[in-house]
């Protein structure tokens, strides 16, 4: 599909402001962290102090899937007094088709008292239903290991710190190209099962808290854009020498060698065709601290990508995505946990249940119709019913 | 009051920054599409050559292949040539066609729109798929365990593809093998759609085509052997009662309706257990794929032509929809390691051979190629 010039060209300049405004705001960032209120010592500490535990832009931000789509947030007092924070959160999946489990381990450091950076370390493991085509048997597989990596970093900031900067970078360390199946007729698993995305993603956004006599309410707003780097210059799976595809790059236009030859690409599409969407986050949380001993909480999330995301297709042959015939236009999270409050080691328990709309997928003549699946729909029901999250967190603190 | 200040100007920045960038978002400079390989040149012989091999000025011409570096399937449209700067034509396009896995022995549809083939995933495991010959067409299984599938048209013009589910037969196994069967699946001329089911057309495995009118299938890998459906004889070929069959391969069945009992296939190494009487002589001891032949059910042979000199021997032949042609592979080298080979179409009346790949352009031993001619 051609894109006008005039078209193009608005979108870079607007691109170029943001990028310029963008800048505008790390220096205000920089001159406001110098006159912030730093929380005093007794305070409720909500998780938005620290950057809270969590796969910001879930399935959307490279698919590496967390648990509840990735939505899972610790609201509670947490743990202060050391410099270096450590967060494990074990959960599991349970749904029709599939069952995950995620170790989730975040170690936080406080460069200053009001700002945070820390590394997010995700262990995957994970079992769903494949079937490449409908005509096909249904078979299980089993895939497992680290997922994306998460860089994170917080700043406090207000005269009561009730706002934070949220900032985080995702690296594709998670597989995103597992195949399965005999050595000539290779196939790539689905989205659901593959360890990442195969995407790097940045993410900004804001966070603001306030404190009533009974409760805290948290809010999130972040918006997510997946970009990709390639320090050889070269997508590996066109190397014909090495059972590669061999397409021809230098029959292609500009935009399609871009998927072949590249150093960067400013968009979130991967070496296998698939393009994970920018997409826009934002949350609502609520804790009731009435109790000293417990913090219980209640979240809404909800995610929604601002493109159609597209997939590989299954067969390790060919070059050929298509958008994604599963795709949600929308999805969110709704989350209840309670924290067992401890000044050294808080405990964590989550249970989230994931809703999100129901897919359109098209038909074989539709395939690569990205109207076909661009579809608002209302809540797929069955599949709420049927997914369930579980999770228990421990968090402590070190020097 | 300076922190104040700051802090809106903060928060005002943060606000915009994140409008801006979703407003890059929403205009998104960059919308996937669908990717469509581009036409790869080929340096072949030129359609003109080769319709001054086969004689017929009109006609189209197609030749397809695989290629095991990539695991495709490329379809050479002669029609399809370009006129060079010079006034030469140039070298044609092949477009490469989707498939899943390794593609083996495409082959072509009557009207030459369609393509059928198998991907062999194991020792034990082939599926057979056909599709629509173009860039952007998905294959259509037509079997999950299908292997060596062949089209083949009934009288009133239903387009159908014949397939068995065992690849390799052992030798001088087949009369007693069973479990197995050849089986006719209609199917769409148009899309390759499948029509209704299966019907079962044979209680053994035979991969080498059925014959114009229904009556007699083909079949080789190892055995050699003809099927008449009629009365549910089996002809066994390369075979004497005393001591057992010869391994064949590539058995390919006649596209013509007054010899739809001859076979075309591929010879081991040894003196074959074939009638030559029709032959101005026999070839005696072979070497392998030395010779191709083309044997009646009455294990007859009306045809023979050894390699080209310079080669070492014959692959992959195949009969093509014309009684008149056949095309196959030519090894190139003596060495196993050197898998280049060339593309001859065969000219059945004088054995005459075109080359229709060239020294810039050579095809791997695993290229099972099939050359269609336009039938008007």
């Amino acid at each position: 599909m051609e894109r006008s010039g005039s078209k193009h060209e608005h979108g870079m300049m607007l691109c170029r402001t943001g990028a310029a405004a963008l800048a505008l705001m790390l220096l205000g960032l920089w001159v406001t962290a110098r006159l912030a209120h730093a929380p005093a010592a007794g305070e409720f500490v909500s998780a938005t102090r620290l950057m809270p535990w969590q796969n910001i832009g879930g399935c959307g931000a490279g698919g590496s899937g967390g648990l509840g789509g990735g939505n899972i947030k610790w609201i509670g007092r947490g743990v202060s007094g050391g410099i270096l924070d450590i967060q494990a959160i074990a959960g599991v999946e349970i749904s029709q088709t599939r069952r995950n489990y995620a170790f989730m381990h975040r170690f936080a450091l406080k460069p200053t008292s009001s700002s945070s950076l820390a590394l997010s370390v995700p262990v995957l493991s994970k079992t769903a239903q494949f079937q490449p085509q409908a005509n096909l048997p249904s078979r299980t597989e089993v895939t497992g290991g680290i997922g994306d990596l998460l860089l994170d970093f917080s700043q406090t900031f207000g005269s009561i710190g009730q706002y934070s900067f949220l900032a985080t970078l995702m690296f594709p360390t998670g597989q995103y190209d597992i195949k399965r199946g005999e050595e000539t007729g290779r196939q790539y698993l689905s989205n659901i099962l593959q360890l990442g995305g195969g995407v790097y993603a940045a993410s900004i956004g804001l966070s603001y808290s306030r404190d009533f006599d009974k409760g805290i309410l948290v809010a999130d707003l972040l918006t997510t854009h997946p970009f990709v780097i390639n320090f050889s210059g070269e997508n590996s799976y066109n190397d014909e020498t090495a059972g590669g595809w061999g397409y021809a790059t230098d029959l292609m236009s500009d935009e399609e060698k871009r998927r072949f030859e590249y150093y960067f690409k400013p968009y979130g599409e991967n070496d296998l065709g698939g393009y994970t969407a920018p997409s826009l986050y934002g949350a609502v949380y609520y804790g009731d601290k009435r109790n000293s001993r417990y913090v219980h909480s209640y979240g809404v999330t909800f995610n929604i990508p601002l493109q159609v995301n597209w997939i590989p297709n299954y067969s390790a042959s060919v070059y050929d995505p298509i958008p994604d015939p599963d795709f949600w236009t929308w999805s969110g999270t709704l989350q209840y946990g309670v924290e067992f409050s401890n000044v050294e080691h808080p405990l964590y328990l989550v249970v989230a249940k994931q809703i999100h709309d129901r897919a359109t997928p098209p038909g074989q003549d539709r395939r690569y119709s990205v109207e076909a699946v661009n579809t608002w729909n209302g809540p797929d029901w069955r599949d709420f019913a049927a997914t369930w999250s579980f999770a228990v967190g421990i968090r402590t603190s070190a020097f | 009051m300076a922190a104040s200040f700051c802090k809106n100007l903060f928060l005002a920045a943060v606000a915009g920054s994140m409008a801006l960038l979703l407003s890059c978002d929403m205009n998104l400079p960059y919308r996937p599409t669908q990717f469509i390989p581009p036409r790869v040149t080929v340096p072949l012989t030129s359609r003109d050559m080769i319709r001054d091999f086969i004689g017929l000025s009109h006609h189209r011409f197609k030749l397809a292949f695989t290629k095991k570096a990539d695991q495709s399937i490329y379809v050479v449209d002669f029609s399809s040539m370009e006129i060079g700067r010079g006034g030469e034509a140039a070298a044609p396009k092949a477009y490469r066609i989707k498939n899943s896995g390794m593609p083996d022995s495409p082959l072509f549809s009557p009207d030459g729109s369609l393509i059928t083939y198998f991907v062999r995933s194991s020792a034990t495991t082939q599926r057979a798929y056909v599709q629509v010959i173009d860039e952007t067409s998905d294959p259509v299984l037509v079997a999950d365990q299908g292997t060596d599938p062949h089209f083949w048209q009934d009288s009133a013009g239903n387009l159908f593809v014949v397939y068995s589910d065992k690849f390799q037969v052992p030798l001088n196994a087949l009369p007693g093998l069973s479990g197995y069967a050849t089986y006719r699946q209609r199917i769409d001329p148009a899309t390759g759609a499948l029509i209704g089911n299966r019907e079962t057309i044979a209680d053994r495995p035979y991969n080498g085509g059925l014959s114009r009118s229904g009556r007699y299938l083909c079949t080789g890998y190892s055995d050699g052997a003809f099927y008449d459906r009629e009365n549910g004889l089996l002809h066994r070929i390369n075979y004497d009662q005393a001591s057992g069959g010869m391994q064949i391969c590539n058995p390919s069945i006649s596209p013509d309706s007054a010899h739809e009992d001859w076979m075309l296939f591929l010879p081991f190494a040894g003196t074959q257990k074939l009638d030559f009487s029709a032959m101005a002589s026999s070839p005696g001891m072979i070497t392998m794929h030395e010779y191709l032949f083309v044997v009646d059910r009455e294990n007859t042979v009306r045809w023979q032509r050894p390699h080209p000199s310079g080669y070492s021997q014959w692959q992959d032949p195949e009969w093509s929809n014309d009684f008149n042609f056949m095309v196959a592979l030519a090894k190139v080298a003596s060495n196993e390691s050197d898998t280049r080979h060339d593309c001859f179409l065969i000219r059945r009346l004088d054995q005459g051979l075109l080359r229709l790949t060239t020294d810039d352009f050579r095809l791997d031993d695993s290229a099972t190629p099939a050359f269609w001619i336009s039938p008007d």
